[in-house]
């Protein structure tokens, strides 16, 4: 059973989902609130061994029936205000922190498996996947320049293109170029793919769209783990597809 | 010079900061409480990064930083916004300060979720009490009858929550799990220990309460609870030590319940411990030996002046 996270009006989503479906593979499709406020969560921990299951509507589903997961959650839920406010804080917290235990346990692919930074929502996670993936890929440390002052909380964004940037998207081993013109990018990065790996090994991150800024020396600016793909060419929307579908059946 | 950011409310702050004074070590402070007071200002050159914090009256190069964010006490969205400002961009800085940080707050996220801090502790070979947590009613009723009716409960983030004994009187309360999933613990009787870790040093603190959450009985009920100096073996301090270097903390304090038959069960790891509240007690030098440290680590080049 494959379960799909992620919002009905995201295109990326039920593509994924349509082509998992047609592939014949199983999944469960839950929104937010279904998963936040509607699934029944058990999990048992022991010293040696972690047992338990999902229960969505009538559908049971065991731990360790569980195949993959894609996760694209826009974390908008929030609680019911039948609670006051100090209720519904406790309980949004409460309620991340376990769904974030059930998904950490699971050993089956996901994509993406967020770390407790994008969980609590730590506005400064974007930077510190910048600062690992440049560090990691020899790129030195980014200037800080063009990072906000200001706490912004991270949605899904778009490519924003400007003159100098390149932008490739990364799906496990396999980079895809936005366009043509930044192929000779996805080729330097296909070189360093033992490092990628290990990247989205340590991080969890095995998708995103990373943002360069080549002004002479190539930087790192933005690595988006939830990238918006509705204005995207069509070859590029595809080649993602069919990627995060294979990784995932 | 050393840099401490936390809050003047706080009780390891003021007594932090007057174990820096008696022991000579110069330092200045960023009370994140009064934020109206601070502005941090970044610049880049060179492919470096300078960080220089304005309001702490001093603008020396920091060597090396103790960190323990205020929390937010109160709803003046005002307040809130300007903490939440200052408290932004001071992680920012310490995402790329090159100096000791005691914790980085990026390193010490494992303790918002306890069922994952329990199973990086079984990961760890640390015993750990069996774990379960749900929102299904009639899962913690399956627990509490497997466990021989002797189960605890608790919060499963790390909003403060004290841990309880579960008794028939509670299951109505059941009715509200579907609401909000709940930690419920084998419950492991007995005395507990806390171990904070100091990079490879370890304290070792032994407490016994007539509470199941000694906290609740100190702090709360105005109990007098028994706090001394104790050990553990040498292997479980070792195990310690490697945990707290493998999450990227300097700092940790480690919770533990013995049972009379020896048992020792790790319960969780908490990244800002409030070491005061047992060195008063136990007369154990924790806070000094943290001076000490910072004091001792100081990087001669710093990107940060406060």
């Amino acid at each position: 059973m494959l379960l799909v996270f992620g919002s009905p009006d995201d295109r990326l989503t039920a593509n994924v989902h349509r082509r998992l479906v047609d592939q014949g593979v199983s999944t469960i499709w839950l929104d937010e609130p279904e998963v936040f406020a509607e699934t029944q969560l058990s999990v048992e921990i022991n010293r040696t061994h972690r047992s338990g299951f999902l229960q969505c509507g009538s559908e049971t589903i065991m731990l360790h029936a569980i195949d993959g997961v894609f996760f694209r959650l826009p974390r908008v839920w929030w609680p019911s205000s039948e609670f006051d406010f100090q209720d519904q804080l406790f309980v949004y917290h409460e309620t991340a922190a376990s769904w974030y235990s059930f998904l950490a346990g699971l050993r089956c692919p996901q994509v993406n498996r967020f770390g407790l930074g994008w969980w609590v929502h730590d506005v400064s996670y974007a930077d510190q996947l910048r600062r690992s993936i440049s560090t990691a890929l020899g790129l030195g440390t980014p200037d800080s320049s063009s990072i906000p002052q200001l706490p912004i909380r991270n949605y899904p964004t778009p490519v924003r293109k400007t003159q100098n940037s390149r932008h490739v998207y990364v799906i496990g081993d396999y980079v895809v170029p936005r366009t043509i013109g930044d192929q000779d990018l996805a080729v330097r990065l296909n070189a360093q793919k033992e490092t990628l790996a290990h990247w989205q090994q340590e991080t969890g991150i095995t998708f995103c769209r990373l943002d360069f800024e080549d002004t002479g020396v190539m930087v790192i600016h933005y690595v988006e783990p939830m990238p918006m793909l509705e204005d995207e060419p069509f070859d590029t929307v595809d080649k993602i597809e069919s990627q995060l579908v294979q990784r995932l059946s | 010079m050393i840099l401490v950011i936390g809050s003047s409310v706080d009780k390891v702050y003021p007594t932090l900061l007057s174990t820096l004074r008696e022991a000579g070590y110069p330092f200045s402070t960023i009370d994140e409480d009064q934020p109206e007071r601070y502005a941090v200002h970044r610049e880049s050159a060179y492919g470096r990064t300078t960080y220089r914090i304005e309001g702490t009256g001093t603008k020396n190069p920091v060597g090396a930083m103790f960190v323990r964010h205020a929390i937010v006490r109160t709803l003046d969205q005002t307040k809130i916004s300007r903490m939440n400002l200052l408290q932004f961009q001071l992680n920012q800085m310490l995402l790329s300060t090159d100096c000791p940080v005691i914790n980085k707050p990026t390193n010490a996220y494992s303790n918002y979720s306890k069922p994952y801090q329990i199973q990086l502790l079984a990961e760890a070979n640390f015993d750990v009490p069996r774990s379960l947590v749900t929102n299904v009613p009639a899962e913690a009723r399956r627990f509490y009858e497997e466990c021989e009716r002797q189960v605890i409960f608790k919060g499963v983030s790390n909003m403060l929550t004290l841990a309880q004994v579960l008794r028939p009187e509670h299951f109505r309360r059941f009715e509200f799990l579907p609401h909000c999933p709940t930690l419920f613990q084998e419950y492991v009787a007995g005395v507990d220990y806390r171990v904070h870790i100091l990079h490879d040093q370890t304290f070792v603190t032994r407490l016994v309460s007539k509470d199941e959450d000694y906290r609740r009985g100190a702090l709360i009920d105005g109990e007098s609870i028994v706090t001394e100096s104790a050990t553990l073996p040498a292997e479980i301090l070792e195990k310690c030590v490697a945990f707290t270097k493998q999450l990227g903390l300097v700092v940790s304090g480690i919770d533990f319940k013995e049972s009379p038959g020896g048992r020792l069960v790790a319960l969780e790891c908490n990244p800002f411990p409030q070491f005061t509240f047992y060195e008063r007690r136990s007369g154990q030098h924790i806070t000094r030996a943290i001076v000490d440290y910072l004091g001792q680590h100081q990087v001669h080049e710093s990107n940060v002046f406060a």
